[in-house]
């Protein structure tokens, strides 16, 4: 066997490990009760000593004194702090492939065929609370490929299991030194500056558009019975008519201000009418514009300075876009920041005095918001899927530990049934003393793999 | 006188090497073709003439290299040659459903395109998408190999390209030595063999990409084939259609005449494989998968069809119980010593192991990693038996297979619900059926092509050899004291 074969060998293995016994086979919905917690609904305050009722992944229920149906489940969460699972608007976690950057544009490949529900972070991720995460294309191509939006259901065999239902279809747009260097310098093609930039994401609008055209006069002639020749099929052009009809959202990675605005004026002259900004790290510049717009932003707390175009930034940035009633997000776009994204979420607290609300709110409801998710989650109310996360303080203390984690009212994460090894697939060729290495990839900016 | 008698003796000569009987069964060394003879008789054989069906003390009567009768007591032509079955166990050849053997090696640099261009234009055939790749040009098997795959009993062997996403079409071809003329093709084009393999720095360049481009080229073929036959049918006044040479090899794998052999190893390949052939509708088999979960089935239709992965991985733990095993034969005065501290069995089998445990493994995590790994093994190996219960087995790959491996990864199956029928259908009908080979060939019946084998023992005992085997009108005979 040929040491490729061996590495695939990991993905032939099919032994639940004994800690995912304690679940047994996981149901596609849970049904769970959690008493006398302190609620943060995020919509509708703090309710103190409140109980939290979830049948078959909804939650149907939040008062004091609830009875548990038979059959379901009573944890008591007394003292603790249960708020909404976290959504993280940006990571690339749960993936076998994150960039195809061959092309500027990509707009026709999908994160959906190569979800990869064995990825150890996924399981990171609830330990921190996260319930869902936006897994998005990479940063290398102006355009690049379709996200997809997916629940952490860790343990399953099944890619599709994770992917959330009736969540928005988005697009992967990015600006700047990514596709320039990429693209510019790597393969010296168009785009090689900010010029180019724009120039290709016009280009392909305007490409999308005659594509649509042609096809409109085939469909005609046949339509009148008339044999014509087809124009050639291509679903990328399909995917960018997609965009200029508002059927598929723009997440788009950004950190300049002129950048920002440019994509502005390129979604005003097409019609788009839907956008949201990814990193803007000096979002705080264009705040009003980014307002004016109705573009939201998804952003790093206090990340920058690792390349030139991140150099003006500040940490008073997420609170900026905030006040300036632009819908913001704090996210990780990594493996190890996913972990701990309440406390990302928390330094806007430091760095510009958010509320409590305010500051769950990126993390909770305003991804949700960005993701066309909120409907689903984003905060505790009946009605609204089971995805609840419990801290044994504050989310938003600095000595908070997160206990417990729930997916659509299934437990997925328990502090207090927590063995080392929590992988789903045993490589039986591998050395044992892989064993006790736990894999947890590069703790740095994942867009570009 | 003396040139007479010089004469006499030569010409004597002459004639007892012309008429001298030569017993043909018994003298020829094992690699040496028999004359070609148009009438075979094999006599009193135990002929199993399909998977679950036998004849005991059988005749088969072939001429020209059809079957033309099989049964008991059968009139014997005096014509014909004989090969003497006395104790020997009759089958049809086997067929070897997925190699890559006979083609030549791929260069070092394979995944570097000659494409110098941007990455995102790159041609079709320099990208690695040529679905109208053949191999009949390029195949030709070496005599050891021949001689390899005879001593197993493989007769017919299905050869797929080397490539990458769209690797092209394969092909079925005897075993047999001096491949030469496209005649001797048994199938020229079996189906698209097709892989998430990708070539560096051209699009497609990883799955995200090949997924999409099948359905770019299944979804503009559509339309383009429609035109094409419009303008086939009646070209007056039409724009000319153009049809390239990946568009027209695909045709028959788009109208489900040819399916495509997709190598997916486990879950996730096999979920993206069947989600393209469920969009695009292609027929699919699935190539070299080593095993799946149980809960991807219900993803997966209820006729899919699976050629398992055949090089099955070292038992995980087999070391550790020989090495035990040793340790007891080499030092037995540690049984002898009394008083001395006996470490617990855990302790020892750790040891046996490693050296050492891994820093922070303890010797309940050992115990559970074993458990769990052996478990996996034996998911991997209980997959065939699993997959024949559901008529999903449709034969092996044998793409990482050495030449003359085969019968032992296939007699461990033996072990984890697997019989002789069972692996009998693994290499002979369901393999057939799959390459769309089963009207003539894969069972010892009337009418079928004469390709058949016989061992000295069932094919499923270790010590099973070849002694005959027959294939394209032709017998090689095995002299195994010779080899």
């Amino acid at each position: 066997m040929n040491g490729k074969e061996k590495i695939l060998l990991l993905s032939a293995c099919l032994l639940l490990l004994c800690p995912l016994m304690i679940y047994g086979q996981k149901d596609q919905t849970g049904s769970i009760l959690l008493k006398g917690g302190h609620l943060l609904t995020i919509t509708d305050g703090n309710l103190e000593n409140t109980d939290l009722l979830i049948i078959d992944g909804i939650i149907t229920e939040i008062g004091k004194d609830l009875q548990a149906p038979d059959g379901v489940s009573v944890i008591d969460v007394s003292g603790k702090y249960v708020m909404p699972g976290i959504v993280d608007a940006h990571s690339h976690v749960g993936l076998d492939a994150v960039n195809e950057m061959t092309n500027p544009i990509t707009s026709e490949v999908k994160i959906a065929d190569v979800i990869n529900p064995y990825d150890i972070a996924l399981y990171h991720a609830l330990a921190g609370g996260v319930t869902v995460s936006h897994a998005m294309h990479g940063s290398a191509n102006v355009i690049g490929g379709q996200n997809q939006t997916i629940k952490h259901r860790y343990g399953t065999h099944d890619p599709y299991h994770l992917i959330m239902e009736g969540a928005a279809r988005t697009i992967k747009f990015a600006l700047g030194e990514n596709p320039i260097r990429v693209h510019g310098e790597g393969f010296s093609i168009i785009p090689n500056t900010r010029m180019g930039v724009e120039t290709v994401i016009r280009q392909g609008f305007d490409d999308a558009l005659e594509y649509q055209r042609n096809w409109d006069g085939y469909r005609e002639k046949k339509s009148a019975g008339t044999i014509a020749k087809p124009p050639q099929y291509d679903p990328r052009l399909e995917a960018l008519l997609e965009v200029l009809n508002g059927d598929i959202l723009i997440h788009c990675h950004s950190y300049r201000s002129d950048e920002i605005y440019m994509l502005i004026n390129i979604c005003r002259d097409y019609g788009i009418e839907d956008l949201i900004f990814q990193h803007v790290n000096e979002g705080f510049k264009v705040a009003p514009e980014l307002a004016e717009f109705g573009a939201m932003a998804s952003v790093f707390s206090d990340w920058w300075a690792y390349k030139f175009e991140v150099y003006y930034s500040t940490a008073y940035n997420t609170t900026i876009l905030v006040k300036n009633n632009v819908i913001t997000s704090v996210n990780s776009d990594s493996r190890e920041l996913i972990r701990h994204l309440y406390l990302e979420a928390a330094k806007a607290q430091r760095y510009g005095q958010l509320s409590d609300n305010e500051t769950l709110k990126l993390i909770t409801m305003n991804p949700a918001i960005q993701l066309g998710i909120d409907h689903r989650v984003g905060s505790l109310e009946v009605g609204k899927d089971g995805d609840v996360a419990v801290f044994s303080a504050h989310p938003l203390s600095i000595y908070t530990i997160p206990e417990y984690t729930f997916v659509d009212g299934i437990k997925y994460f328990d502090r207090s049934e927590d063995p080392d090894d929590m992988r789903v697939l045993t490589d039986i060729e591998d050395d044992l003393n892989h064993f006790m290495e736990l894999y947890s990839g590069r703790g740095d900016h994942d867009c570009l793999h | 006188m003396i040139k007479n008698f010089k004469i006499q003796q030569l010409f004597l000569l002459i004639l007892s090497i012309a008429f001298g009987s030569v017993d043909l069964s018994a003298q020829l060394s094992g690699d040496e073709l028999k004359e070609i003879s148009d009438d075979i008789f094999i006599q009193n054989a135990f002929i199993k003439t399909a998977p679950g069906e036998t004849v005991f003390q059988g005749d088969v009567y072939i001429s020209k290299g059809v079957i033309i009768e099989v049964g008991v007591d059968l009139q014997k032509r005096p014509e014909a040659k004989l090969i003497k079955g006395d104790s020997l166990y009759l089958y049809a050849a086997f067929i070897n459903a997925l190699s890559q053997a006979g083609l030549p090696d791929e260069p070092d640099d394979a995944r570097r395109s000659a494409w110098r261009g941007a990455p995102g234009l790159t041609p079709l055939n320099q990208s690695g998408i040529a679905p109208q790749n053949h191999i009949r040009d390029d195949f030709e098997l070496r005599e050891r190999d021949v001689k390899g795959f005879h001593r197993e009993g493989f007769g017919l062997i299905h050869v797929v390209p080397k490539g990458f996403v769209m690797a092209g079409k394969g092909s079925v071809f005897p075993i047999q030595p001096n491949q030469s003329a496209p005649s001797d093709l048994i199938k020229e084009e079996t189906g698209l063999f097709a892989q998430f393999r990708n070539m560096r720095r051209v699009y497609p360049s990883t799955p995200l990409a090949t997924m999409s481009v099948w359905r770019q080229i299944f979804k503009d073929l559509e339309s383009q084939k429609y035109y094409y036959e419009k303008w086939i049918e009646q070209p007056e006044g039409l724009e000319k259609a153009q049809i390239s040479n990946e568009y027209r090899s695909l045709f028959p794998v788009a109208n489900r005449q040819q399916s495509v052999f997709f190598r997916a190893l486990e879950n996730k390949e096999v979920l993206r494989a069947q989600r393209l052939s469920s969009e695009l509708e292609f027929d699919l088999i699935f190539c070299h998968t080593t095993v799946i979960s149980p809960e991807i089935w219900k993803h997966l239709p209820e006729n899919s069809r699976f050629l398992v992965n055949l090089d099955f991985p070292e038992h995980p733990h087999d070391k550790v119980s020989k090495t035990e095993e040793e340790e007891e034969e080499e030092d037995p005065k540690d049984e002898e010593k009394e008083g001395d501290s006996q470490e617990p069995e855990s302790e020892k089998t750790a040891k046996s192991d490693l050296d050492t445990l891994p820093p922070g493994m303890t010797n309940e995590e050992y115990d559970m990693l074993v458990k769990s790994r052996t478990e996996a093994y034996e998911n991997i190996m209980n997959f065939s038996a699993g997959l024949l219960q559901k008529n999903s087995l449709a034969g092996f790959s044998f793409l990482d297979i050495e030449t003359g491996k085969s019968l032992a990864q296939l007699r461990k199956l033996l072990d984890y619900g697997m019989n002789e029928d069972d692996l009998l259908a693994a290499l002979t009908t369901l393999p057939a059926e799959a390459l769309g080979l089963n009207r003539i060939y894969a069972t010892v019946e009337k009418g079928k092509q004469a390709y058949l084998v016989l061992f000295d023992r069932p094919f499923t005992e270790k010590e099973a050899k070849v002694k005959f085997l027959l294939l394209n009108g032709k017998i090689y005979e095995y002299n195994n004291s010779k080899d």
